[in-house]
């Protein structure tokens, strides 16, 4: 939610304007409930989190209310404690996860700018109907879908008997518990939150535009450098945050076609919470994976404030 | 038709034909064999109604459209097979282009810039271009910042930095205000004076036509209808579609009968015969005549040169210059004139319904069919 709102406002370029000084209790009203609402069910849970990843675990669950360092140190490499050591093994997943929603997300934008194009050139009727099958997934359950995923790639799958068929291999080839099988069920899940950002860009670029970088004697692959790529540069970058942060946090993909294989740190995190009933260290390791998602994006900020900066205008095209 | 430039062409059109295909299915010829060759130093307009072919045929000289039969020579080289970034012409688009996510100053040396223009010689030759529309200084503007007059000429100054053979021109005008548009009409002639190279320019708007072209193509269906000086078009227009789309016109159809000394005279369906003098290829039998608006006047100089018609006055408009009437003739057709000075103020005295005179020169009357 704050991640959509804070691109959202980014890419909107809004500048601060001078308001009028008297109370709006329209306004009051309408955003109270939402403001209550974020208080108590996003803020407040932040909150105890923040805290309690500071605290010391008790020894059969809960928390014990001491101020303790060693849940981030078994992760960063200060705890050499008789009960809590630093162990690599963390920061590993953490990396892991990191290229996985890396490649996930370069994967998703390969896969949907060519047909973010195709679509938006499509007549009008038949763009539509390619939009609602789009979004048709939604509609039914992410377990279900995953599920037909372990159906397809598990060794007695519908992949490997298409594969033995066309006598390409006569043993089961083990793609399920691979990281293979993880990435092709992220990019599966993840490429409509892709889509549908690269399409809005996309499809309000001036087709002129483009003509008028040919004519000017640019080539295709200049054309599509110096015109198409920066003009829709809001959509890919709008989609790959959409895929990348949640994907960082996904741990139902990984734990259904990864495995014990391919740990995320969502597993980890939902392990720590549900299994080990450890949840300083599992409220450690959310802050840490939250630490990074927003450091990320402030660097985002601060290339996007330089670019603005420098005079680049940014405007989005006029018909 | 006659060769206006001695020079060689600068583009070389043949028995172009170009269909498209609705999304119903049907074919629809949008050139229908055009031949048209350009001048090196010309300026050509291709005028008609939407529809007709004109920006078309200006894409397929960009080459943006592929002609399905015939050929476009470009500077004598055959352009058939060659892309639009390989061709020596530029064009400036009705909705200017400019690329939002450049300055003015990136967005003119962008032709230089892709050729691998070095950067001094780019920045020397954006500021010349810039110049000769008179903006330089505004490098640094980004295009949204700009009024449309000015994205025009920063559209122009783009066109013109990579010093095209050609320089296409559609519709550019037609976006801007009236005052502006005629501004820009004087600058975009003396621009192409100063440069030297043919202008290929594409409207709807016929005194756009009239006042800058040396050369005026009217399109229509696919096909040229005439193609001549300004002039030519609009004294000697060959077939209806002409007369009528330039300009206003009266037209009467009638046969034409042989009168003494060299008179002849339109018997017309349900009116009095139309006096003229009898046209140089002695047609005779059913044709049509017309006549423009501005070629009625209510005193003549002389009575023996001049003949008249006779109708009831429906419609009178002070427009200016002018006082805009419409006669109504005994069989019913309408008359439109223009008038005048004395002329003008001797009927706007007049009141509506009052049986009035209106007199042309016999030898004004024009044969457009025969």
């Amino acid at each position: 939610m704050s991640t959509t709102q804070l691109t959202s406002t980014l890419a909107a370029g809004a500048a601060p304007k001078a308001r009028p000084h008297r109370p709006r209790w329209g306004l009051i009203a309408l955003l109270g409930p939402v403001t209550a609402f974020l208080g108590v069910f996003f803020f407040m849970p932040l909150a105890i989190m923040a805290v309690f990843s500071l605290l010391e675990p008790g020894l059969y669950g809960g928390v014990v209310w001491n101020f303790y360092a060693d849940n981030f140190g078994r992760i960063l490499g200060w705890a050499n404690g008789p009960i809590e050591e630093f162990d690599p093994v963390y920061l590993g997943i953490l990396m892991r996860s990191l290229r996985i929603a890396l490649i996930t997300a370069a994967l998703c934008l390969l896969v949907c700018y060519p047909v973010a194009f195709w679509v938006s050139r499509l007549p009008p009727r038949r763009r539509n109907f390619c939009l609602f099958l789009i979004t048709l997934p939604f509609f039914a359950s992410l377990i279900v879908r995953l599920y037909a995923w372990v159906l397809i790639l598990r060794p007695s799958g519908a992949l490997n008997g298409l594969l033995a068929w066309l006598g390409i291999s006569d043993a089961p080839v083990g793609l399920i518990y691979t990281e293979a099988a993880v990435l092709i069920g992220l990019v599966y899940i993840m490429a409509p939150f892709m889509f549908l950002p690269l399409y809005a860009s996309i499809e309000k670029l001036d087709r002129g535009l483009i003509e008028a970088s040919y004519d000017l004697g640019a080539g295709r692959i200049t054309t599509f450098r110096r015109v198409t790529l920066p003009l829709t540069l809001p959509g890919i970058i709008g989609g790959s945050i959409l895929v990348f942060i949640p994907t960082l946090g996904n741990f139902i993909v990984p734990s259904l076609l990864g495995g014990a294989q391919v740990l995320m740190i969502g597993n980890l995190i939902e392990q720590q919470f549900l299994q080990a009933r450890n949840w300083p260290f599992g409220a450690a390791l959310a802050m840490l994976v939250m630490s990074v998602v927003l450091g990320l994006l402030m660097l985002y900020v601060r290339a996007t404030l330089r670019r603005q900066a420098t005079g680049t205008p940014g405007k989005e095209a006029q018909a | 038709m006659k060769a206006i430039t001695p020079e060689a062409p600068v583009v070389e059109i043949r028995r172009a034909i170009k269909q498209f295909r609705t999304p119903e299915g049907q074919r629809i010829a949008a050139l229908a064999g055009i031949d048209l060759s350009v001048g090196a130093r010309e300026f050509v307009t291709l005028l008609g109604p939407s529809g007709c072919g004109k920006t078309t045929l200006l894409r397929t000289i960009s080459g943006f459209e592929a002609l399905d039969e015939g050929s476009i020579h470009i500077q004598g080289r055959e352009m058939n097979r060659i892309p639009p970034h390989a061709r020596p012409v530029n064009t400036v688009f009705q909705s200017y282009a400019l690329f939002p996510h450049l300055s003015v100053g990136e967005n003119v040396g962008y032709g230089l810039s892709v050729r691998g223009v070095p950067k001094r010689e780019r920045q020397q030759r954006v500021g010349e271009a810039l110049e000769m529309v008179g903006m330089n200084g505004l490098q640094q503007r980004s295009p949204g910042q700009l009024s449309g007059g000015q994205q025009q000429r920063v559209a122009l100054a783009r066109a013109i930095i990579n010093r095209p053979a050609l320089l296409l021109l559609d519709e550019p005008l037609s976006a801007l205000d009236r005052h502006l548009r005629q501004t820009m009409q004087r600058e975009l002639k003396s621009l192409q004076n100063e440069l030297g190279i043919a202008f290929v320019f594409v409207t709807h708007d016929q005194e756009e036509a009239l006042t800058m072209s040396d050369r005026i193509v009217v399109l229509n269906g696919g096909h040229i209808q005439q193609q001549g000086k300004p002039t030519e078009i609009y004294d000697r227009p060959v077939n209806a579609f002409v007369a009528e789309f330039i300009g206003e016109s009266n037209r009467f159809r009638g046969t034409l009968e042989a009168g003494d000394g060299g008179l002849g005279r339109l018997r017309l369906a349900d009116d009095e015969p139309l006096v003229l003098r009898r046209p140089a290829q002695s047609a005779t039998g059913e044709l049509q005549v017309m006549l423009r608006p501005e070629q009625f006047c209510v005193h003549p100089p002389c009575a023996d040169r001049y003949a008249s018609l006779k109708g009831r006055l429906t419609a009178k408009a002070f427009v200016g210059r002018d006082l805009e009437i419409i006669l109504e003739t005994r069989g019913g057709q309408p008359i439109k004139a223009a008038l005048r000075g004395h002329d003008g103020q001797t009927l706007a005295g007049r009141e509506l319904g009052d049986e009035v005179a209106l007199w042309y020169a016999i030898d004004a009357p024009h044969v457009i069919a025969a």
